[in-house]
């Protein structure tokens, strides 16, 4: 049984402040670090650039927040994450600008971005590739929405986050959350049909 | 059709195909990709274990870091961006800053969050 860790940093002065038990920490990021990657995945359509910026928050969470009460874990966590993701999108637009002018990087850098999904598609089953397929369309219609939409739905639907921890997540109020939510479900019941 | 889940959001079969796609996705993930993750974990664990240095050696490496970088790229581009109208030069400037920056959004984050989290207090209390 561990002991809780008098983590560094300044969050042990703040308000609400807590010790840390180093594995309740562990078994929080182990919990949700597989369904952050495959989220950050989905939007930045890279793994090396979804592994950074899942470790990322993982290593701000830790650095900055570690001592904040375990409730405020997840919200913080994804919100953490969800600026990397944006952060990475930006910086990759402007490697575009920047080296558009550059056949050799903008090659590389096309590349890099179709590199193909993490996903074991190993079973050569019909069932497991009507289901791959299926998810390469949601994966497509998901990328193509709005941001916060695709945040909302995402956090929701994937992570299972209620209302006021999404709203946490994201930043703004409940009523927010539930207007990007409904207009992403529309939207995506739109596009994918009614066969989905 | 519509159910219910655990925090009483009600799904209806985008929902819920969408949620059991997005799940297996997550089983399938590969033993690499899983391996990296527990190995980024851990290495979160381990800064917490550990003091961290001053402030002021911390950034003294990314500092140098960034203004080697900064001076190489600002050479290598200079040509290019004379050539283009003051504006778009500021931009590019405000571009390679982005490029090359790393921690800057933390303490925005932390106020942000603060921000939000006093006001949803104010408002419930």
């Amino acid at each position: 049984m561990s002991r809780p860790t008098e983590a560094s940093g300044q969050a042990g002065d703040e308000e609400g402040a807590v010790l840390v038990d180093a594995r309740d920490l562990e078994r929080f990021l182990a919990s949700v670090e597989q369904r952050a990657f495959r989220i950050a995945r989905i939007v930045l359509r890279d793994d090396e650039d979804a592994l950074d910026s899942v470790q990322d928050a993982m290593l701000q969470l830790v650095r900055h927040y570690a001592r904040r009460p375990a409730a405020e874990w997840r919200p913080l966590f994804y919100r953490i994450l969800q600026n990397r993701i944006r952060d990475y999108q930006r910086r990759r637009q402007v490697r575009g600008r920047l080296f558009a002018w550059w056949p050799a990087f903008a090659s590389e850098e096309e590349a890099t971005v179709e590199t193909d999904t993490a996903v074991d598609a190993a079973p050569a089953v019909v069932d497991q590739l009507m289901a791959t397929q299926a998810l390469a369309e949601l994966e497509r219609q998901l990328a193509e929405l709005p941001p916060r939409q695709q945040e909302a739905f995402m956090l929701r639907n994937f992570e299972g986050l209620d209302v006021a921890q999404t709203a946490s997540a994201m930043g703004c109020s409940e009523g927010s959350v539930k207007t990007h939510y409904s207009r992403a479900v529309h939207t995506l019941r739109q596009r994918l049909g009614d066969a989905w | 059709m519509v159910s219910t889940n655990n925090d009483s959001h009600p799904r209806n079969a985008l929902e819920q195909r969408s949620r059991t796609l997005f799940e297996a996705s997550v089983r399938n993930l590969s033993a690499d990709i899983r391996s990296r993750l527990t190995q980024g974990r851990h290495a979160a664990i381990a800064g917490l274990k550990q003091p961290q240095p001053a402030t002021l050696h911390k950034w003294l490496p990314a500092a140098g870091a960034a203004v080697v970088a900064l001076a190489v790229t600002a050479v290598l581009f200079t040509g290019a961006m004379l050539r283009r109208p003051a504006s778009e030069a500021t931009l590019a400037a405000d571009d390679l800053a982005l490029l090359l920056e790393d921690d800057s959004l933390d303490l925005i984050e932390e106020i942000e969050f603060y921000a939000w989290l006093d006001e949803t207090r104010s408002d419930r209390s």
